[in-house]
């Protein structure tokens, strides 16, 4: 048999169900080619959903004491972060009714109680390649192959979106725009597998100290871009001295960067990226004016 | 009545294969299903008396559903049909049934038990120092924050006592069954007393 879930880190498989009985057993079955994550109500469901690591698959009870199954995995779909987290019903209504709502809510399967160990073992590994082939897809279309943050394609689409969604709703929304210091030098004087391991842990770096909701891209060469949704120009310039802080502390290989940043937050009369970004880019050309290694943020 | 007579009360090699052969799940499991009937059983007796079908139809599905789970089929088979009356509103069958289904869930629990203390392993005799005990503590705490599953081999420490003091051996024992049951801030509570109990005893 081919072990088509053979990978390098598990995936995270999150099982909910009220009776911890029950969970015991999908464990058993699982438990030896997935990392397993538990939730023992609806509530707590939505809440892992949303937690690093974050699931490959949900397997969801449905009938559960404070918020049913159904309606669990209609709130998982309509957020876009849990959206395209595949779900699995398991659960002791074994009406066809039921399980044809099931499906129609977006389940990918609907597994009925009591369980046999080996389909469950096999459903779940099936959709978890499936997953990680979408994901695979997905990274490769959207983002860098050097740093794994998102690409430039991604972040000027994503961009628009988040533009028009800040003028419409009124929300207050910041560009960083950041570029390593002497880049260059440091590829000519350490070579360039030095230049290409410190550009992925300055990106590191910057996803971990970044919250979930914020885009981070690299945008060229040596620069990033971070989107910050909901964050006014003031909390803009205090996470742009943060990020400055750690990558000065970082010293990948033991050498020293350093990063210039400009910060900016979207005027109202500002129609597009385009203009956004540009105000971003002179606000780096000072930054790197005033000596490198600090942040200038324009109003 | 007579299809239900050929089922036999407790399938253990059904149930075995539920947990892909791994006795020590299975122990936990049926531990678990042993602690939690009774509140089944009274929650399902407290509908029954003040005739709430809504709630008759939710415990008897969590009744079966728990019942398939450990393959006691003939529980299973009367906590559906509990089920199916309870949705019908037809409470007079639970009430005729009742005495039933309690003498069923006896006897699949007494069988569950001879199985139990035949494999319920004694305290182990080798014994962890206090550094080992932390160390372990702190992994389980790792893992409890980010609600990851905790498999019971994972726990075969805190079987380990020897040496512990009484308190000790009891906190260990309070934290097994809460992670059994993935009851995760009561776990970290535990967790946190003994470790303070470890250092305090040097």
């Amino acid at each position: 048999m081919v072990e088509t879930t053979k990978k390098v880190e598990k995936q995270v498989v999150l099982l909910v169900d009220d009776e911890p009985a029950n969970i015991q057993v999908l464990a058993a079955c699982l438990q030896d080619f997935c990392q397993l994550k538990v939730a023992t109500s609806g509530q707590q469901a939505l809440d892992l959903a949303l937690k690093k690591p974050l699931p490959d698959l949900i397997l969801l009870d449905i009938e559960m004491q404070d918020i049913e199954g159904y309606d669990v995995c209609v709130q998982l779909k309509n957020n876009l972060t849990t959206s395209n987290i595949p779900i699995i019903f398991v659960t002791g209504k074994n009406a066809e009714e039921d399980e044809e709502k099931g499906l129609e809510l977006g389940a990918v399967d609907y597994i009925t109680k009591p369980v046999s160990s080996a389909i469950v073992r096999a459903r779940v590994k099936t959709h978890l390649t499936l997953k990680h082939q979408q994901d695979q897809l997905k990274l490769m279309a959207l983002h860098d192959h050097l740093t794994k943050l998102y690409n430039r394609h991604y972040l000027m689409d994503v961009a628009e979106k988040k533009i028009a969604h800040s003028k419409r709703h009124q929300q207050p929304l910041s560009l960083l725009m950041m570029d390593l210091d002497h880049f260059k030098q440091i590829n000519d004087t350490h070579g360039h597998l030095v230049g290409d391991r410190m550009l992925q842990g300055v990106a590191k770096l910057l996803m971990e100290q970044s919250r979930l909701e914020d885009v981070v891209a690299r945008f060229g060469g040596e620069e990033f871009v971070i989107l910050l949704d909901q964050c006014d120009l003031t909390g803009a310039v205090e996470k742009a001295q943060e990020y400055c802080s750690a990558v000065e502390a970082l010293k990948p290989d033991g050498v020293p960067v350093t990063l210039s940043i400009g910060a900016v937050q979207l005027c109202a009369e500002q129609d597009n990226f385009k203009d956004f970004m540009k105000r971003a880019d002179d606000a780096v050309y000072k930054a790197k004016e005033k000596g490198r290694n600090c942040v200038v943020g324009e109003t | 009545m007579s299809v239900e007579q050929e089922l036999v009360c407790w399938d253990q090699n059904s149930a075995l294969k539920r947990v892909v052969n791994q006795e020590s799940l299975l122990v936990n499991v049926l531990t678990l299903f042993i602690e939690e009937f009774p509140e089944h059983l009274h929650v399902l007796k407290q509908s029954i008396s003040t005739n709430d079908c809504q709630q008759a139809a939710r415990i008897s599905h969590a009744i079966k559903g728990v019942a398939s789970t450990v393959s006691g089929l003939q529980l299973e088979q009367i906590a559906a049909e509990f089920e199916l009356s309870a949705k019908q509103q037809k409470m007079d069958v639970l009430i005729n049934k009742l005495a039933e289904l309690e003498q069923i869930a006896a006897l699949l629990i007494q069988q569950i038990n001879v199985y139990l203390s035949s494999k319920i392993k004694t305290e182990h005799s080798s014994s962890f120092n206090n550094k080992m005990w932390l160390d372990c503590l702190q992994s389980l705490s790792k893992k409890l924050a980010i609600s990851e599953y905790i498999s019971p081999d994972e726990l075969g420490i805190l079987n380990s006592t020897e040496g512990q003091t009484e308190s000790v051996k009891q906190l260990a024992k309070e934290l097994m069954g809460q992670i059994n049951r993935f009851e995760n801030e009561s776990a970290m509570l535990t967790i946190d007393h003994i470790q303070k109990e470890l250092n305090n005893n040097g």
